[in-house]
């Protein structure tokens, strides 16, 4: 079982209870949760369908591989209307840069905000969700941080509380303690192999769990839904090797799709 | 095609709106002006007209986009470029955007930083002819610290928070589509992204294709339009005007040159060799008209 096939099922087993409405998908696990969820549990989110990574036509977008899956999109949404849908229900499943323990995420930068040491993106839809949950696929103190530079949103501000899934825990945004708290924790730590590894101090519950293995079922739809292996991308971080998957997936893609579709 | 009032045929054989990028946009481009792009992240991003600024003789320009990508790196590299505004600028599943990176690590560059709703909001309320547009925010965010133009509103109904956003002036809009008619219908069956609501914002509007339809497919088609024409002041045809990025349904995007890009900025390239790696596509496809 891969690190990616589990946290996938981990994001499915809570995202099923968030009530019908849109996701908003950061990352390949945070979309395989979504499609696992809405296929065998019973979560009514649509993914954000239309803009996603392959077109209507099929045809693969790379620069969008978090919405890799939306072949067959729920809905048709167009961007604009992501921000449509956010008077609804709405679920962002965000991967910023870091998250701390006040539950602020940053996608802006470190530093000052005006010349900041090292600069990000920008804080992109951060701020605009009505609920927001973090995926940091990798658990690192380097992204869990004790305090953000720039706060691109909090977390606490939602009255949705938010989720926090990495490949070793669930935490849960509390509001009566104003920390994360700790719900589930992965077989191969433990609380204090976690701490060390997280760089801001969380509750633990009363009812803290292990996070369940993958079932049969789920394992065996994650090969249909994602034959290329796209949720093991959240987990490479040399530049060569990210390059080298993606030239793969690009070239496996283009054989589907057609060669004509590729610029030569 | 012959329809029953003839007139779509008959203007089917004039050029309407068409011309090349360089009498599309070099009369129109001054020293500081704000020029909108359109497309988002590396999908449908007019680098054919990017690389017509890129070599005109102007400074200070203000950016405008939504998602930027190597649009931005482009204009950047050619050293044209006094201020950003933006909810995200990146190469997407390639990274971070290195010229940009490096535009604000050194201060060398203003980068007016917008979440999404807001940036959406300021830009429909540019092309309502609103002076701004009241939106909800998260009010613990740092962009209210940075940006100037996110501030609280007047609650004037209710109690929640409500924060304006001012409408950007935008001069010019460069926009890339699948396919254009020369009256300056223009098309996608992709996602429209902000294009449609950055040409009403924009005063002028420059749209590059890649290809030209005629009346009979512009009916065929009506649903796929997003553009219309009293939006588009300037057709452009130029077919792979998108590359590297893609142009989807039409192509994927340039695989080896992305990882060109990429490689070429780890190991120390230079901004032109960037720009030069950015504009690659555009010399096998081009301005056509």
């Amino acid at each position: 079982m891969s690190r990616a096939d589990r946290l996938s099922w981990t994001i499915a087993r809570h995202v099923r209870h968030l009530p019908a409405g849109t996701a908003f998908t950061a990352s390949s696990s945070a979309t395989l949760g979504v499609r696992l969820a809405q296929q065998l549990l019973g979560c009514r989110l649509s993914l954000w369908g239309h803009g996603g990574a392959y077109d209507p036509a099929g045809i693969l977008s790379v620069h969008a591989r978090p919405w890799l899956f939306n072949r067959r999109p729920h809905a048709r949404v167009t961007l604009p209307g992501v921000f449509d849908t956010q008077s609804e229900p709405h679920a962002l499943l965000a991967t910023p840069a870091q998250v701390d323990g006040q539950a602020n995420a940053n996608l802006s930068g470190l530093g000052e905000a005006v010349r900041p040491k090292v600069a990000f993106g920008g804080t992109r839809g951060l701020p605009d969700a009505r609920a927001v949950h973090f995926v940091l696929p990798v658990h690192s103190a380097r992204q869990l941080v004790e305090r953000v530079d720039f706060v691109s949103t909090c977390a606490a501000t939602r009255d949705t509380p938010s989720f926090l899934f990495t490949e070793l825990c669930m935490m849960r945004w509390s509001h009566p303690a104003g920390a994360w708290e700790l719900q589930e924790i992965a077989p191969e730590i433990d609380i204090g192999g976690l701490r060390a590894r997280t760089g801001f101090g969380f509750a633990i519950s009363d009812e803290l769990r292990r996070i369940e293995e993958i079932p049969d079922a789920a394992r065996s739809l994650l090969h249909v839904i994602d034959p290329l292996g796209l949720r093991d991308l959240d987990f490479i971080s040399d530049r060569s090797e990210l390059l080298d998957a993606f030239q793969r997936i690009y070239e496996a893609e283009a054989d589907l799709v057609g060669r004509d579709r590729v610029p030569r | 095609m012959a329809d029953d009032t003839g007139s779509l045929t008959n203007r089917s054989a004039a050029l309407g709106k068409l011309t090349d990028s360089a009498n599309a946009l070099q009369p129109f481009l001054r020293d500081g002006i704000c020029i909108g792009l359109g497309g988002f992240g590396l999908d449908r991003k007019p680098m054919a007209l990017v690389r017509e600024i890129a070599t005109a003789p102007v400074r200070g320009l203000t950016l405008e986009t939504f998602a930027g990508g190597l649009d931005v790196e482009a204009l950047l590299a050619s050293g044209k470029v006094a201020r950003i505004s933006a909810c995200h600028v990146g190469l997407d599943h390639f990274g971070l955007a290195p010229l940009f990176r490096t535009a604000r690590q050194s201060g060398g560059v203003e980068f007016e930083e917008w979440s999404e709703w807001t940036q959406l909001a300021a830009w429909r309320a540019a092309a309502e002819k609103a002076p701004y547009a009241v939106v909800p925010l998260d009010p613990a965010t740092d962009l209210l610290k940075v940006n100037p133009h996110i501030i609280p509103a007047p609650t004037l109904f209710g109690t929640a928070p409500a924060f304006a956003v001012r409408a950007p002036t935008i001069d010019i809009a460069i926009l890339h589509a699948e396919a254009v008619h020369p009256d300056g219908w223009a098309l996608t069956s992709g996602d429209t992204y902000l294009d449609p609501i950055l040409a009403r914002a924009a005063k002028r509007v420059v749209v590059s294709a890649e290809r030209l339809i005629d009346d009979a497919e512009l009916e065929r088609r009506h649903r796929d339009v997003h553009l219309i024409a009293s939006a588009v002041d300037a057709v452009v045809l130029a077919p792979g005007g998108a590359l590297p990025g893609s142009c989807l349904p039409n192509h994927m995007l340039d695989f080896p040159a992305m990882r060109r890009y990429v490689e070429a900025s780890a190991a120390g390239a230079s901004s032109a060799d960037l720009s030069a790696i950015a504009l690659s596509g555009l010399d096998r496809a081009g301005d056509e008209s």
